[in-house]
């Protein structure tokens, strides 16, 4: 089982498959209850599994969406995001319907259709790792479409914090994209815009 | 301190690293703006955090869980602010904690869920600063 706490509300995926949501803050989704003070099954999310014959391997709610990591290697998203995590920019004023967003074919078709083993998200950026360990990235309000993490390394783990990624390598390096936190300049990559140690 | 040295600290020790803006503390002195990594004295051990919008949760080694930041909406799970991460009782063995915008989620070993912080979030009516079980048959 696994939970997550979003911009006022709640998900939860039991170890059965199924996806729960509660709390506030879901009106702009279409299937989703407006407000639950339960735990109710995601329909939307049920709908999804059905159709693609799959079960889900991780499951992330941050700012005013829920992504999911099937396992056939597709990511889904829910919701709204300003920063562009979905892959292209949406409008949070805007209160829209389901959004099952259209990232995974522009995906595929950039990248040979590669599937996806692991992800992290943030409100404002997205990480992931290919089953070929390569790393992308998009979000951060300027990329909109899949990146290419600029450097080339094996990630132990990856991550996303507000406004930026960043990798931690098998011999514990720190990549992290990032233009502001950069003060020692032995771990500088100004041309990549990578911070590292 | 270089980050290569806070890295290999945090993985050798799981003391916990934080930066950016402490307007509310994250177990820094608030009201500054840290552009490197500054340790959260008191966090020690530390296995999983998770970062809401201005507060943070934390679990050590042994289930324990902390948290410190904004309390605004009862999200810490006690009374009061404290720029020192504090301790919250729950039953059971926490594994996983999760920091929404304003309320939090925890998770134990045997499957219960916790939730406390801003009442429309959990979903309780009035103050809901308390962490409270979900009850088990909701899911």
């Amino acid at each position: 089982m696994s939970v997550a706490a979003a911009d006022d509300f709640s998900v939860a995926l039991c170890d059965q498959g199924h996806v729960y949501s509660w709390g506030f803050g879901l009106n702009y989704m279409k299937g989703w209850t407006p407000f639950n003070d339960t735990p109710a099954i995601a329909e939307p999310v049920a709908e999804l599994l059905n159709k693609r014959h799959s079960k889900i391997k991780k499951m992330a709610a941050v700012d005013r969406f829920v992504m999911l990591l099937l396992d056939n290697g597709r990511l889904y998203s829910y919701g709204n995001s300003k920063a562009g995590v979905f892959g292209a920019r949406t409008n949070p004023l805007v209160l829209s319907d389901l959004v099952l967003t259209s990232f995974f074919r522009t995906y595929d078709a950039l990248y040979k259709n590669e599937k996806i083993v692991d992800f992290e998200v943030s409100a404002g950026a997205l990480i992931f790792r290919t089953e070929t360990d390569r790393i992308f990235y998009n979000g951060m309000f300027d990329k909109f479409q899949p990146t290419p993490f600029p450097v080339d390394v094996k990630a132990k783990k990856i991550f996303a914090t507000d406004s930026s990624v960043g990798v931690i390598t098998e011999e514990g390096k720190l990549y992290f994209l990032n233009d502001k936190i950069i003060e020692d300049a032995e771990c500088i990559d100004s041309k990549n815009r990578v911070f590292y140690c | 301190m270089l980050l290569s040295k806070v890295i290999r600290r945090t993985f050798s020790t799981g003391s916990l690293f934080t930066w950016g803006e402490t307007t509310h503390g994250w177990g820094r002195p608030v009201n500054n703006q840290y552009f490197t990594p500054g340790a959260v004295e008191g966090a020690n051990q530390v296995v999983q955090v998770s970062a809401g919008q201005y507060h943070l949760g934390f679990i050590t080694k042994d289930n324990s869980v902390f948290t410190t930041g904004l309390n605004e909406d009862g999200q810490l799970g006690l009374a009061g602010e404290s720029v020192a991460p504090r301790k919250i009782s729950l039953d059971g063995k926490v594994n996983c904690i999760s920091c929404g915008t304003r309320h939090s989620l925890a998770l134990t070993h045997d499957g219960a869920v916790y939730s406390w912080g801003y009442s429309k979030a959990v979903g309780r009516e009035g103050d809901a600063s308390t962490p409270t079980r979900i009850p088990q048959e909701a899911f």
